[in-house]
């Protein structure tokens, strides 16, 4: 892997390709709970970055020293302590933002997305790709809480991070940012993202058959 | 064979209880860096509330002082604090009690100044998790001002000529509240009888 260019394609990797949401379905439970608001959304998603890059580049640090059959229980140990000291920072130092998350703070250490990363990435990768790993990752879950929150946020509050959009006139579809609404607008994104996925993919096919044929038809005048 | 078998497994329990180790230290460390300012924001948090409530509309929030009074025998576990009000750090004004009620989305933690006279001066949440948009509606001001200058036992429902108006699609969070300043109005008599002795 090239160094500059590596990091580029990690990032997109994580972000759009192979988002860890839209894409790989990891990290359901605060990507429907969290995103009623803009505001917690992004929280959320910076807390869990936060965490990310810091316990992937510890476990790749470990990575020779763990043994292998007990690194879960290692990997976890590591993820809920950092997990923790995060968690102490914000209710330090962001308050209301603390308060509002709640108990999703915690919950972080299960998010399947930070020890899936942990297990199929920085167990194996040196130290800097697994911090732009974690960062990537992050950033990709950060992505869909926003992308997410803001469609949630402006059709079942009206609202924009707490500024309301509309007047008084329009009232608001609660459904939306109720438990049942959470599911219809991930199912309407992730068919919008697996839509736009096929299409490139099957661009990129035809271009592939186009090229086959072109070549083929070259041959056969060559010959 | 035996003895590779034992190493291998203290070798693996050895580094694990390392990574257990070290971690427990660093949040202990992060911890006893963080915990004072964590105090200091729940203590401003119950502080502002209590000025907001005993503010007169219009003023500047006044100059209080908070005195702590003991809790009255048995009462109910919700009750977190009460506090006397102080002004200029010797006449009572009021009494402030900071009690937990159980809301749809889980605890919901309100603010109850009492008036010296036992009748409440104001409600205010200091935090819940209800649904926004819809629980939340129960935690509106003008939800919780129909509270003030009442004192007993208080109804609640959605028809006319009881004391409080629930809201409409806030059933649970309104009773939960409705609940919660029930409780703490039982015990501001309490208080107020055993008055002096907390002084």
């Amino acid at each position: 892997m090239k160094k500059k260019s590596g990091f580029l394609t990690q990032l997109k990797e994580g972000i759009l390709d192979n988002n860890p949401v839209l894409v790989q379905l990891l990290g359901m439970c605060p990507i429907l709970a969290l995103t009623t608001m803009v505001s917690n959304a992004i929280g959320m998603g910076l807390a869990a970055t936060a965490v990310l890059i810091c316990s992937n580049v510890l476990i790749s640090l470990l990575r020779k020293f763990i043994p292998k059959q007990v690194r879960i229980a290692a990997f976890i140990v590591i993820i809920s302590g950092f997990v923790t000291v995060i968690e102490f920072i914000m209710r330090a130092y962001v308050y209301s933002l603390y308060q509002s998350l709640g108990l999703f703070i915690p919950l972080i250490v299960v998010n399947c997305i930070i020890l899936a990363r942990a297990e199929a990435y920085a167990s194996k990768n040196k130290v800097l790709p697994s911090a732009v790993d974690g960062l990537a990752m992050g950033l990709g879950f950060t992505f869909a809480l926003f992308i997410m929150a803001t469609i949630r946020e402006i059709i079942g509050m009206g609202s924009f991070l707490g500024i309301p959009l509309f007047g008084d006139f329009y009232s608001p579809a609660t459904i939306i940012i109720s438990p049942p609404g959470a599911f219809l607008t991930l199912g309407l994104i992730i068919a919008v993202v697996q839509k736009i996925r096929n299409n490139a993919e099957d661009k990129a096919q035809i271009a592939k058959m186009k090229a086959q044929a072109m070549g083929e038809a070259k041959e056969e005048k060559d010959a | 064979m035996k003895k590779s078998y034992f190493f291998t497994a203290l070798k693996i329990t050895l580094s694990l209880f390392l990574v257990c180790g070290v971690i427990a230290g660093a949040v202990a460390l992060a911890y006893s860096v963080t915990i004072n300012k964590y105090n200091e924001n729940v203590a401003n948090e119950k502080s502002n509330a209590i000025a907001e409530i005993f503010r007169e509309p219009g003023a500047e929030a006044p100059e209080l002082t908070l005195g702590d009074v003991d809790l009255p025998e048995n009462s109910p576990k919700s009750v977190k604090e009460v506090s006397k009000v102080l002004v200029d750090e010797k006449t009572v004004i009021g009494y402030a009690i900071n009690i937990t009620g159980k809301g749809f989305g889980g605890e919901i933690s309100l603010m109850i100044g009492y008036n010296a006279d036992g009748s409440i001066r104001g409600v205010k949440i200091i935090s819940h998790a209800e649904t926004p948009g819809v629980g939340t509606k129960a935690t509106t001001n003008e939800h919780l001002s129909q509270y003030n200058q009442k004192s007993g036992e208080l109804t609640i429902s959605k028809k006319k000529g009881d004391d409080i108006a629930a809201v409409s699609g806030a059933t649970i969070s309104s009773k939960a509240i409705h609940a919660a300043v029930n409780e703490a109005n039982k015990l501001i008599i309490k208080v107020i009888n055993e008055g002096g002795s907390a002084q």
